[in-house]
């Protein structure tokens, strides 16, 4: 791949993998952080460029793979700290109309099933490639994921709201 | 909550990402995957050099206890004698070396 060419698959890519990244991460600060280390990843990774669906699906194989790596390290630092021993972390606030943070309180894997599922319309096989699922479980977890997304948005008073 | 439901949250979800602003130059992002190849490609390099730096010490540190054991009865009468102030002066001279070492071979 050259410089042209990444420069191409990057605006056709990278609007949405950001979307993806900072809602599935949760943390909109190292949205851009985690933007630059999946395609730094990527490009290190040298995938083929014949098949453009399949080199889509391996950006966010890695930026899912980057996420969980940061989730970990941060765990690891928080696990660490005297802070995270003495004071327990406040819940995200939630009020009216807030969707975002309704959707932060699903698990990271759930936020990532339903990503993939609903804004990128991936198949099943698909979401299972991209998350080291199997296939059959990934119809049971986005379920499951839409039935949380559900509970959470009735407990914050938007049930009722049209999306 | 049924699929077309779902899929409405999530839409009003990307809509709210819209706009997070501009994003990173992707020149930049470029550039800094051929930097970080050109350091792995160094760091590949480098590695047998490394690995005869720390072989080298390790025969070194070997080759000391070895020698050490084969005169140790001329050692000892050496030490055996001793103040404080040669022990002190011992020791730190074994800490000036791990130190000097550490600084040659660093990282």
């Amino acid at each position: 791949m050259d410089q042209g060419e990444f420069t191409a698959f990057y605006h056709e890519t990278a609007p949405a993998l950001r979307g993806y990244i900072r809602r599935v991460s949760g943390d909109a600060q190292a949205g851009d952080d985690l933007l630059q280390e999946t395609y730094l990843r990527f490009l290190r990774a040298k995938p083929p460029v014949d098949d453009r669906a399949a080199m889509k699906a391996y950006l966010y194989k890695t930026a899912t793979a980057a996420i969980y790596d940061r989730w970990r390290k941060q765990r690891r630092e928080r696990l660490w700290s005297l802070a995270f021993r003495f004071r327990e972390e406040a819940p995200p606030e939630t009020g009216p109309g807030d969707v975002t943070r309704c959707f932060q309180k699903l698990k990271q894997r759930e936020r990532a099933l339903l990503w993939l599922a609903y804004v990128e319309g991936y198949a099943h096989d698909e979401i299972a490639g991209t998350l080291d699922l199997n296939v059959k479980s990934v119809r049971v977890l986005l379920f499951r994921a839409r039935r949380n997304l559900e509970r959470i948005l009735r407990q914050n008073g938007l049930n009722e709201v049209q999306p | 909550m049924n699929e077309p439901e779902t899929a409405a949250w999530m839409g009003r979800l990307v809509d709210l990402s819209a706009n997070d602003g501009a994003l990173p130059d992707p020149a930049l992002i470029w550039w800094k995957a051929r930097l970080l190849e050109r350091q792995a490609v160094q760091a590949r390099v480098a590695r047998p050099i490394a690995i005869a730096q720390w072989l080298s010490l390790v025969v070194a540190v070997l080759t000391t206890i070895v020698l050490c054991a084969m005169n140790w009865p001329g050692i000892q009468g050496v030490l055996g004698p001793a103040s404080a102030t040669v022990w002190v002066a011992a020791a730190g001279g074994v800490i000036v070396m791990g130190l000097a070492l550490r600084f040659v071979f660093g990282e």
